[in-house]
């Protein structure tokens, strides 16, 4: 499965892992992920350590996401992006916005 | 032949039997013409495929077991004979063996009859494979139905989108769109002082989806470089129609280019597109690059353009805007065409001065008949383009009897900005606007936009910001004026400009006086006024006080006063000017 997700430790953020290629074919996995939380003040984190690609339709679904975070209060980090990844968030100047870290 | 008889269609009604034994061929055959059926029989796989390609039977019914060629074998060669035309192959076989029917589903057939076969099984398969087929054409009808109203829509659109574009003889566009479609527009269009207005936008995705902003993206950018907003200023409100308009997800990557051609100066604007290269065909090396400074348009409501960079050009100098979908373009193995292969392309291809077609050209051997699954566009611009009839020369005005026709129809428009208005609002649109209502469309409005532009920069930069126009005698100095010019105007409280427009008919033409003051501390014009007599005598060459001399040039008279914060310019023109 190219898209996991997990509860951190201490509850009240979901941890959104996403595999090898990030691109359009997610789209649908992607939304169902986090999709169904609901709850006030959910933050997300989005973990692409083991992703290594992405394409400008994941950096739309990346702006999904953090509307829905915004929505229920909370808000996005991005982890871990590797050093293509990197260079596509830095040509749209996504840190200006989001945080991103490591 | 309709088994249905519900609607007559076109059908030839034969069917293939192959089948090496007589008794199964003369059975099927018994049943298939008393259901109506024209039938050909073959006792073996090759007579079978020989069959098929003589006379293009509706389907194919196939004994499995055979010698010879068997009917696996069989059904494959018949299948690659098919083309786009569905044709049922069903295999007949007394066996139940689930890996051949594995095997034989897999070389291309489509169902089973399993031995003995009843009029009664073999009716109710026909008529589900006809019921199948109707399917199957109406959906090719409608596929093709709809691939040739996109291809129109795709021509009107582009037509409307890019039909009005500017230089399009001397800017080399290639485009090669993923779908009928393409998410990648390019647009360009001269600005009323001459200068070259260049966007290159790529819209998220591709296809028609992708297009819908296209046509306001195209609108604005064209009205207003028309009336000469700057640069950020386009790309600000472009920003905020497609905040309206596109949903949450989809944004607008793009670059922004004004070509100065006269002044060799190049000013880029990259919101989230790849590098934009300079490249020196002279030298064979690139100049510039270009990085993205700013987030694509369409995610933030306050998006302010930040970066603009301000690069000296030489006039046989190339400019290359291209989107990302040339470095990400894969070939058969999965790499990327990447940025280094582009660079290393660039550099060889430098001294031919056509960048485009080496690009095309290396991406093609590299792609190697690889489909796309992103659109890729490419501009190469040369830096000397610049508009027939621009500023070059005066308009030239009969000045010896220049009849005054009194005050039956002159005008008078006014404006004062103070403080933090002066950060807000460009006031050359509105006076360029203004005149153009009142006065209609005329060629001479590009002489009289330069001088209301320069006029009002140097009021502003000068006058109210104090800055020093010396600062920008090298390219490096120029750079910095302008991050100098930025965080003072951010911060700007106090300080006015007024302007005054003041428009006399005379004799077929008419006259306007632009006045305007400001609150700084005027300058020594005199030295200034001095140095553009020098260089329009041929001295001379420095990036500053260029303002001063096109305004001098253009204009019919100038007069400084308030120790030259304020000034007063005169230009007249005939209605009977030609257009260039």
């Amino acid at each position: 499965m190219a898209i996991s997700t997990s509860r951190s430790d201490e509850g009240n953020s979901i941890i959104i892992r996403v595999s090898d290629r990030f691109d359009f074919s997610l789209h649908q996995d992607f939304r169902d992920s986090y999709q169904s939380e609901q709850a006030p003040g959910t933050s997300f984190a989005l973990d692409l350590q083991d992703a290594d690609y992405m394409d400008s339709s994941a950096l739309g679904m990346i702006l999904l996401l953090k509307e829905h975070a915004e929505t229920l209060g909370g808000n996005l980090v991005i982890r871990h992006p590797n050093q293509t990844i990197r260079k596509i968030l830095d040509i749209a100047k996504f840190e200006r916005f989001i945080t991103i870290e490591g | 032949m309709e088994l249905t008889g519900t609607r007559p269609e076109q059908v030839n009604d034969t069917v293939l039997v192959v089948d090496d034994l007589e008794t199964n061929r003369l059975l099927l055959k018994g049943m298939l013409q008393h259901l109506g059926f024209e039938v050909l029989l073959a006792d073996n796989g090759a007579r079978g495929v020989a069959l098929f390609r003589q006379h293009s039977p509706w389907i194919v019914l196939i004994d499995v077991l055979m010698p010879v060629m068997d009917g696996i074998e069989t059904a494959k060669q018949i299948r690659a004979m098919c083309g786009d035309r569905f044709v049922p192959i069903l295999f007949v076989t007394s066996s139940d063996d689930e890996q051949l029917m594995e095997r034989c589903i897999e070389a291309g057939a489509d169902d089973f009859f399993r031995r003995p076969i009843s009029l009664g099984a073999l009716k109710a398969k026909l008529l589900s494979m006809q019921r199948i087929r109707r399917l199957y054409s109406r959906v090719q009808q409608l596929h093709s139905l709809l691939q040739r109203d996109e291809e129109i829509a795709e021509q009107l659109l582009r037509g409307a989108i890019e039909g009005d574009n500017s230089a399009l003889n001397r800017i080399r566009s290639l485009k090669r769109p993923a779908e009928t479609f393409c998410g990648d527009v390019q647009l360009s269009a001269f600005r009323p002082n001459g200068n070259l207005n260049v966007l290159l936008g790529d819209f998220t995705g591709h296809g028609l989806a992708s297009v819908v902003g296209a046509l306001p993206l195209s609108e604005t950018f064209r009205a207003m470089t028309q009336k000469g907003f700057s640069g950020d200023e386009i790309l600000r409100q472009i920003n905020l129609k497609l905040m309206k308009l596109l949903p949450t997800g989809k944004f607008l990557a793009a670059t922004l280019v004004t070509l100065d051609a006269e002044a060799g100066q190049l000013y880029v604007w990259n919101c989230g597109m790849p590098e934009v290269l300079v490249i020196s065909p002279r030298d064979g090396d690139i100049r510039h690059r270009i990085s993205s400074a700013d987030p694509p348009l369409g995610i933030m409501t306050d998006f302010e353009p930040t970066g603009v960079d301000v690069l000296p050009v030489a006039s046989s100098d190339r400019i290359l805007l291209y989107s990302d979908g040339l470095v990400e373009a894969r070939n058969p193995v999965g790499e990327m065409f990447g940025d280094d292969r582009l660079i290393e392309t660039v550099v060889k291809a430098a001294h031919s001065g056509e960048l485009a077609a080496h690009l095309m050209q290396a991406l093609d051997d590299f792609m190697d008949g690889c489909l796309q699954d992103d659109d890729v566009s490419l501009l190469e611009i040369p830096c000397n383009i610049r508009a027939k009839g621009g500023n070059q020369g005066r308009v030239v005005v009969n000045q010896d009897s220049p009849e005054l026709v009194f005050d039956r129809d002159s005008w008078l428009w006014s404006l004062e900005l103070r403080g933090a208005s002066l950060q807000r609002v460009n006031p050359v649109p509105m006076m360029l606007s203004q005149l153009q209502e009142m006065q209609g469309n005329a060629a001479h409005w590009q002489s009289l936009f330069t001088i209301l532009t320069e006029l009002y920069v140097n009021a502003l930069d000068h006058g109210v910001l104090q800055l020093k126009s010396e600062m920008k005698s090298t390219p490096q100095g120029f750079a910095r004026y302008f991050s100098s010019r930025e965080a003072k105007l951010n911060h700007l409280t106090e300080g006015f400009i007024r302007i005054q427009l003041t428009y006399t008919a005379l004799e077929g033409g008419g006259r306007l006086l632009v006045r305007m003051h400001d609150s700084g501390k005027g300058f020594d014009f005199q030295r200034w006024l001095a140095e553009a007599d020098r260089t329009e005598a041929g001295y001379g060459d420095g990036l500053a006080g260029r303002g001063i001399r096109l305004v001098v040039a253009l204009c019919e008279s100038i007069e400084y006063s308030h120790g030259g914060a304020a000034v007063e310019v005169g230009f007249s023109w005939r209605d009977d000017q030609p257009p260039e």
